[in-house]
């Protein structure tokens, strides 16, 4: 008869029944959908991040040099669909030039005098919209610089000499040089690396474009860039459009060497550039624009995703777990032990953390610590006052728990203190940790931001490091019209915020029916 | 000396009251509750021993005492001896010898350490007064009753555990075993939780229980036939019983003998029938003439209650006799009232096995 019952263990399944019938009721209220909805977001995004960025991005964020060659503070290219002029961003790697020559006299070419092996690289650029670009840079990404013989002599490549004019023709027909060529060793090519536009240099070629006007020197170095790609009519500079063409030219001389051996030796890439990119900076960038350095936002944001929810989920658990355990402890066993976890909660709750944390983040920073080091020391903070008030709350529910009757039944069982904590005491106080847990998330979050922005920096891209150098440029002297900068990652740390507000509250009218509103 | 299971010898139990800090600055004294003051008693074996008395007296106290629940610190005074199986004996007495006493068989159940207490538990258990708060809610009933078996390693896995527990439950009545195992305690009606409690008690094969009131929560209809499982299972495994009532007349029907509880001490002991029919105390004779009489001839009785005032607290207890304030008798018996003053009457034999505490019935 009642032998009909069969032995076994209560399966997986019935185990987690409490969870999922947690995650069934979350979802049926309103809060819990939107929190569970914007939370499954933040993960997938989050794991889209892992698999797109690498995890030492960090490293290239920090590095100015990487980000040279994009547009400094501009809006994502998408403002274009909004009516608003965008120059494009143009960058162009060429690794053969378009067009070689031979000059062997000096010999008159687009206003410059050119003599020797020479190579040319165009880019085109087509400017469509009313905008200007932000400017114009050549970088040599690959220059061979090898020794070699000639008739049976060793030439270095020192004694190589280099010109380099830089061209910009207008859609007007008028040509610029954008720099001053001055002939230069191919191992001073080879380190300097970038052509950039000379702004002085150019303003004296534009103050010859338009005689007679009262247009001053250092007006047209100050906007030699929009003059370039525009035109001065009644002390405005309008943008001109049409198709301009950038003409990189490298010729090569080599004292003793005759110009047909040094074409064969460069064409065979033995010495001389092998690699340029010629770069149009646009007046917009990427899908979230730039910052200061020219840094693509959109790529630290994303990367911010899983570094916010490991922060705030270190963080939380952390401060959690041990607020737990600490408020059972000194709720169970009472006594010394009761009385020294709560006067350590005191003195916690008396020390003013945020100044201490601030002294320690500039100390640390001061000695060059690693982001992952400062990253470490903040979330350490976090926790260590992170955990006393769940502590006191967790104290007096183990104290209610403790005196009742079925604590006595397991005493009188035999069962031992830690048995009771773990089996009849944990469980009842484990929902209430899991919707604390889920509201000190964003406040973890919310936290490393602040920080941020008050100047201890861990320097990992973070929502709260891009607005704490959005904060910088502000104070700086920018403008507050930098939107693209401040609007997302705020936005993003509110949701976040939300996301956790939300599945707390939905999770604290579970766990606390008396909250249920019906 | 009678052969008993479990001897309470001078037992104090006593809980300091909290004092404010201030109270502590003026050096106030640290008072205490004497929520046991005093109280010696023994239970032979397959004996059921009632403690009676108004709510607040220490019986509940008391019952916990017996069963080491009383945090050491409180027990300011006297011994709990138990006799507990032979080789539980012979455990304490190679672990804990200072936990042996000169009555044989007996140990000082305050002297083990709880680090030794284990094996002691399984032979003294207890059912609780309120069955809604003795069950975990979180578990079910089958977790509940599996749950000694855990702690004691008993039966060998999971599945002759269940079997254990489906024969606990057969016990106490809960049929078909199979309709409640899964369900938790809130899917429970009282009288069934409290089955499942006495089942819970009884499945560790004590040979001594604590009934602390164990019907005075549920509903009349039902008093009876737990009270009946009660009584059917004390006899089947022989059990010694502490029961624990403030209801006279259920006393009568439960016990052998009865120890009449006021404020912290007993005032009057003897065989359950003798003291009903011959109550002695003054504080006995008025609670027996509050029991309610079912034949509506003897009604008139009832009106003369011999007793005034309240209950005093347990913090502030009255010199001399601690019954004094209240008593009618002190009133009418002018000769007494010089010793009732001075000093607190002890518990002298009247009849064989009766025993009283007043000095209307000091001989000398
Ligand atoms: N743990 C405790 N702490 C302080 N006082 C207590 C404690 N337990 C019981 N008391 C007090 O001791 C007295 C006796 O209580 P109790 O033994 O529960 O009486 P009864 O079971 O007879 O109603 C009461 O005054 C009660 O308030
Ligand atoms: S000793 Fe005195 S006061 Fe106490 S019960 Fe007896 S008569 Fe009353
Ligand atoms: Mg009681």
């Amino acid at each position: 008869m009642a032998r009909a019952v069969t032995a076994r263990r209560p399966s997986l399944k019935e185990r987690f029944r409490g969870v999922s019938e947690i995650l069934t009721e979350v979802r049926g209220q309103l809060m819990g959908k939107i929190g569970l909805g914007l939370i499954v977001f933040f993960v997938v995004v989050s794991i889209f991040a892992l698999l797109t960025i690498p995890w030492d991005f960090y490293i290239e964020w920090n590095d100015r040099k990487l980000w040279e060659e994009y547009p400094e503070v501009v809006p994502p290219v998408w403002v274009s669909h909004f009516g608003v002029p965008v120059a494009q961003h143009v960058s162009k790697i060429m690794s053969e030039p378009t067009e070689t020559m031979l000059y062997k006299r000096p010999k008159d070419y687009n206003g410059i005098t050119l003599f020797g092996y020479t190579t040319i690289y165009r880019l085109r650029y087509r400017l469509k919209d009313p905008a200007f670009p932000q400017g114009i840079l050549i970088m040599f990404e690959d220059v061979a610089i090898n020794n070699f013989t000639y008739r049976g002599k060793l030439i270095r490549p020192d004694s190589i000499s280099v010109g380099v004019h830089v061209l910009l023709h207008r859609p007007d027909g008028k040509v610029l040089l954008i720099n001053e060529p001055t002939p230069r060793s191919l191992t001073e090519i080879a380190s300097a690396k970038t052509v950039r536009f000379d702004d002085a240099y150019v303003a004296n070629q534009i103050l010859a474009m338009y005689p007679g006007t009262n247009m001053t020197k250092d007006y047209a170095t100050s906007n030699a860039v929009k003059l370039a790609f525009g035109v001065y009519e009644d002390g405005v500079i309008k943008p001109l459009r049409g198709t301009y063409e950038v003409e990189l030219i490298v010729t090569y001389l080599a004292r003793g060497v005759s110009l047909e051996a040094l074409k064969n030796v460069i064409e065979a890439g033995e010495i001389g550039v092998r690699e340029v990119k010629m770069v149009i900076e646009g007046s917009a960038y990427g899908l979230m624009g730039t910052d200061s350095y020219g840094r693509d936002i959109y790529r630290a944001l994303l990367y911010s995703f899983p570094v916010e929810l490991v922060i705030g989920f270190i963080a939380a658990v952390a401060a959690v777990v041990i607020g737990l355990m600490m408020g059972v402890i000194s709720g169970y066993y009472g006594g010394w032990v009761d009385e020294i976890i709560q006067r350590v909660i005191d003195i916690m709750g008396a020390i003013p953390a945020l100044p201490i944390l601030i002294l320690v983040g500039a100390a640390l920073q001061e000695r060059g610590a690693s982001p992952w080091m400062m990253l470490f020391v903040i979330i350490a903070f976090l926790i260590i006052f992170g955990w006393g008030g769940l502590a006191i709350i967790v104290r007096s529910m183990t104290l209610s728990i403790k005196s009742e009757p079925y604590v006595d039944a397991a005493k009188t069982l035999g069962a031992s203190n830690i048995y009771i904590i773990f089996k009849h005491i944990i469980p009842q106080i484990v929902p209430y940790a899991m919707a604390s847990l889920v509201f000190s998330v964003p406040a973890a979050v919310l936290t490393e931001a602040g920080l941020s922005v008050l100047g201890i920096r861990h320097n990992l891209p973070t929502w709260g490091t891009v607005l704490a150098d959005a904060r910088d440029y502000v104070y700086a002297g920018g403008s507050y019209g930098v939107w693209w900068w401040i609007l997302p990652p705020g936005i993003l740390m509110g949701l976040m915020s939300v996301a956790f507000v939300f599945l707390g509250l939905a999770l604290e009218t579970i766990v606390e029916p008396r909250l249920r509103r019906r | 000396m009678v052969d008993f299971i479990v001897r309470v010898e001078d037992l104090r139990v006593w809980f300091p009251v909290a004092r404010s800090f201030i109270d502590v600055l003026r050096g106030r004294a640290k008072l205490y509750v004497h929520a046991v003051d005093g109280v010696s008693f023994f239970v032979r074996e397959g004996e059921t021993y009632c403690l009676a008395g108004e709510s607040g007296c220490g019986k509940t106290t008391t019952g916990r005492t017996i069963i080491r629940l009383t945090p050491p610190e409180n027990v300011v005074s006297g011994r709990v001896l138990f006799k507990p199986k032979k080789e539980v004996y012979e455990y304490i007495a190679t672990h804990v010898p200072e936990a042996i006493v000169e009555e044989e068989g007996a140990v000082d159940v305050y002297r083990v350490p709880s680090k030794y207490i284990k094996p002691l538990r399984r032979e003294m258990q207890m059912i609780f007064q309120d069955p809604f708060g003795s069950l975990d809610p979180r578990l079910r009933v089958r977790d509940i009753l599996e749950e000694p078996l855990i702690i004691h390693n008993m039966g060998e896995g999971h599945e002759e555990r269940l079997e254990r527990v489906i024969k606990a439950l057969e016990l106490v009545k809960l049929t078909p075993p199979e309709e409640f195992i899964e369900r938790y305690p809130h899917q429970l009606s009282g009288g069934q939780r409290q089955r499942v409690a006495i089942a819970r008690a009884l499945i560790l094969n004590p040979r001594f229980i604590v009934s602390d009131e164990p019907v005075s929560m549920l509903d009349v209809s039902i008093r009876a036939e737990i009270l009946e499982i009660l009584d059917e299972l004390r006899r089947k495994f022989k059990l010694a019983q502490v029961f624990i009532t403030h209801d006279l007349a259920l006393a009568r029907y439960v016990c052998d003998r009865i120890g009449v509880m006021y404020l912290g001490r007993i005032v009057e002991e003897g065989p359950v029938d003798d003291i009903i029919e011959n109550p002695l105390h003054p504080y006995t004779r008025a609670l027996v003439a509050a029991i309610p009489e079912p034949d509506p001839e003897n009604r008139k009785k009832l009106r003369e209650l011999r007793i005034k005032g309240e209950v005093p607290s347990a913090v502030h207890i009255p010199a001399g006799c601690r019954f004094r304030p209240r008593c009618v008798a002190f009133d009418e018996n002018a000769w007494v009232q010089e010793r009732c003053r001075a000093e607190e009457p002890e518990l002298i034999e009247v009849e064989p096995g009766h025993r009283v505490a007043c000095w209307l019935y000091s001989k000398a």
